[in-house]
């Protein structure tokens, strides 16, 4: 087993390199001279020269590729075109925004999806099967987007319980904390008015967020559940005069494989996916960071940023195979 | 012998159906799959028949009309009498308050005969007797400063090219008012009837589904069947470089290739399409590996078939089925990706009628105007719902071993 994860964690290695090489590349394709996006539009052609001059921007696309490598093994990101901050600097205020938001909105996901799937397996045909299948139907044809106006305009303008945006209240001072992991570090400290004020605000880009694999989930969990309820040896244990309660809890155990796969899929691509929800709440993570970055060029932040993002990915993606382990003895490594 | 016959009956029933009839006949036995289908094709008549359909020209601008309701909505269309100088103020700061905004709106009805006795039926319900209104309208000089924009014949439809050989027949601002137009689902914040553009945004949607699924659809089918027929180093080369473009999050690498093609609505579809193509790649390749494997192609292959015979009449034939699901599930995503590229700004740009740039333009109105948003996000869950009913009725349907 340990060998595994060794050998798996060093097998990341040539996938970040051909990763970085994909992303170097594709951002080196974006049209924009960062010459001048950096120092805008009335500047003189020598300023321009000189700047170019001074970021290697003139050298061979390997060359560059070269000295971004060993600049990002040190974790040197370099520093925003417009802002001028480190990238990296940055980096730390936003993946803890978009962490918790994820992690938020997958147990979300997990729990109510998970849920629903297994009491519309037990009870097939339904009317609580019903109820549920369509709202996963629903769940998953529906733009994320939209759906984050709706909840917007219900608990927040209609019923004026819920903020709109951000994470936390305009007269919390986020310096009185010390990471960016609002919600984690208030309730550890027992700053309960900042928790609750850092709760309220994620609700609902969490639900926003986890809508999806919530249906996906659910979908999945009631399928595969159903499928190993017609299995025979399923069969056998309840002709051998097994409930079916008893029986059920065996079938939830083998289920949990597929389950678990579209778990580890789903919360890899959350933290992509969170550019959309992060753009309708405002919420100051790495989706709508990385957006604003390719709107504006700011090709520093876009290669940092979907770096991080496909690092997790690749992360989360792991830690799902590794689970089969846990889940299934069969399965070794 | 009764049963002697039956039997013979279900024998020759059995024999005459072909594959294609028992999976149209179990897809049709399937009630949410009809449904899907009713759906769609209402869906694509719409967008089919959208110049008929729509009322207005969808980025026509109805100066004086911003932010209508629709007229069956909310709990504010009370009858209000108020004063003219109120209503003047509120049509120009179009709809800062739906109330003050519902209170011209019913306000200006007093002036609706004036009107209707300038210009005729006004009404502009049925397409056909539009153009013709706008132009009594402009002949009458009209004093109801209903303008029309001349600067979308880009965009706008042949029906409605008439629009824009009209000369501005409106007023000053300050002259603006309701006009007495009817609009189903109201107008947007700009004055542009709301149902109209959802109807032409049909169009845009399924081009998108069409346009994108068919370049995922063509590379993909190509790429697996290579990889899956040949196998070895191609496999290996073409699948390992799937896997890269499928470790990308799906609509993070839309945006990058959008970010290098530039912004619009062909470069966002060439974007979605080329993320679709891993997922059939995989799909297509799975189904050759395991039908190559079959009995009549290795019997194809003794009778002196080459690989294109092979490949094109008997590979690829058997390996549609699980193609079909993932064509119909994958316009669904198609059209869901484009709306969010459309909202984000990176794919069709702002005049243009589809769903995902209305959502995003309807943001600024979101509190005082909430049908703006509310009716684009319905119709792409319509739409793709539709798709993804009929996709799992498909799934069903065309792999009869699954049991129900």
């Amino acid at each position: 087993m340990l060998r595994y994860i060794i050998k798996r964690l060093l097998y990341i290695i040539p996938v970040l390199l051909i990763m970085s090489f994909l992303i170097f590349g594709m951002v080196d394709l974006i049209p924009g001279d960062p010459a001048q996006i950096m120092l805008g539009q009335h500047v003189s052609e020598e300023a321009l020269e000189a700047a170019r001059e001074r970021m290697g921007l003139d050298d061979p696309f390997l060359v560059r590729y070269g000295r971004f490598l060993t600049d990002i093994v040190r974790l040197d990101f370099g520093e925003s075109l417009i802002s001028k901050r480190p990238v990296a600097t940055v980096l730390k205020e936003k993946l803890p925004a978009t962490i918790e938001l994820s992690t938020f909105a997958m147990i979300y996901a997990l729990l109510v999806g998970g849920l629903a799937g297994v009491i519309s397996a037990w009870k097939q045909n339904s009317i609580f099967d019903y109820i549920s299948i369509t709202i996963a139907l629903f769940g998953i044809s529906m733009p994320i987007y939209w759906l984050g106006f709706m909840l917007i305009l219900f608990f927040a303008v209609f019923l004026n319980i819920l903020p709109t945006a951000g994470r936390l209240a305009a007269e919390i001072d986020p310096a009185s904390l010390q990471t960016h992991f609002y919600l984690i570090e208030s309730l550890v400290t027992g700053k309960w008015e900042i928790f609750r004020s850092a709760a309220k605000h994620i609700i609902l880009p969490g639900i926003a967020l986890g809508t999806i694999p919530m249906a996906i989930i659910a979908r999945m969990t009631r399928s595969s559940l159903l499928d190993v309820l017609r299995q025979d040896y399923m069969r056998t244990a309840r002709a051998k005069g097994l409930k079916f309660r008893d029986v059920f809890v065996h079938a939830i155990k083998n289920a949990a494989i597929p389950i678990t796969t579209v778990f580890g899929m789903q919360f890899g691509r959350l933290m992509a996916g969170a550019v959309l929800t992060e753009t309708v709440f405002a919420w100051p993570g790495m989706g709508k960071w990385l957006l604003d970055g390719i709107l504006q060029r700011d090709f520093p932040v876009v290669i940092g940023a979907t770096l991080t993002v496909t690092f997790l990915f690749v992360l989360v993606n792991l830690v799902t195979d590794l689970t089969y382990s846990l889940l299934d003895p069969r399965i070794k490594y | 012998m009764k049963s002697k016959e039956n039997q013979k009956e279900i024998v020759k029933k059995a024999n005459k159906s072909s594959l294609i009839e028992d999976a149209w006949k179990r897809l049709l036995r399937n009630r949410l799959a009809v449904l899907g289908m009713i759906m769609l094709a209402l869906l694509v008549l719409v967008a089919i028949f959208a110049p008929i359909i729509a009322p207005f020209d969808p980025v026509k601008i109805h100066f004086g009309d911003e932010g209508v309701p629709p007229t069956w909505w909310g709990p504010e269309e009370t009858e209000q009498s108020q004063p003219a100088a109120v209503e003047e103020e509120s049509t120009v700061q179009n709809n800062q308050q739906s109330t003050t905004d519902q209170g011209s709106w019913t306000s200006g009805e007093s002036e609706q005969e004036n009107k209707q006795a300038q210009s005729g039926s006004d009404s502009g319900w049925s397409s056909g007797s539009e153009p013709a209104t706008e132009e009594s309208q402009s002949s009458g000089g009209s004093s109801t400063g209903s303008w029309t924009s001349s600067s979308d014949s880009s965009t706008s439809d042949d029906a409605f090219k008439q629009d824009t050989t009209q000369g501005q027949t409106g007023k000053k601002a300050s002259d603006r008012q309701r006009s007495d137009n009817f609009y189903l689902l109201g107008t947007d914040q700009m004055g542009r009837d709301l149902f109209s553009r959802i109807v032409y945004g049909a169009r845009l949607s399924l081009m998108v589904g069409f346009v994108s699924v068919g370049i995922s659809l063509f590379v993909g089918t190509f790429l697996g069947l290579v990889s899956g027929f040949y196998g070895g180093k191609i496999d290996t080369l073409i699948m390992r470089f799937m896997d890269i473009l499928l470790s990308f999050p799906y609509i993070l690498l839309a945006i990058f290739i959008v970010a290098i093609l530039g912004r619009g609505l062909p470069n966002a579809m060439i974007a979605i399409g080329i993320v679709g193509i891993p997922r059939f790649a995989r799909v297509v390749r799975g189904q050759v590996l395991s039908v190559k494997e079959e009995e009549y192609v290795m019997a194809a292959k003794t009778m002196g078939a080459n690989n294109f015979w092979l490949i094109s009449r008997h590979i690829f034939v058997n390996s549609l089925s699980p193609l079909i699901v993932q064509t119909t599930m994958s316009f669904a995503t198609a059209i869901l990706n484009a709306a969010a590229l459309g909202f984000l700004g990176l794919g069709a740009q702002a005049p243009t009628p589809e769903w995902g740039v209305m959502l995003s333009d309807a943001r600024s109105a979101m509190l005082t105007a909430p049908w703006i948003i509310t009716f684009p996000g319905i119709a792409i869950i319509f739409s793709v719902l539709g798709f993804n009913l009929l996709g799992d009725g498909l799934r069903d349907s065309l792999d009869p071993r699954q049991k129900r």
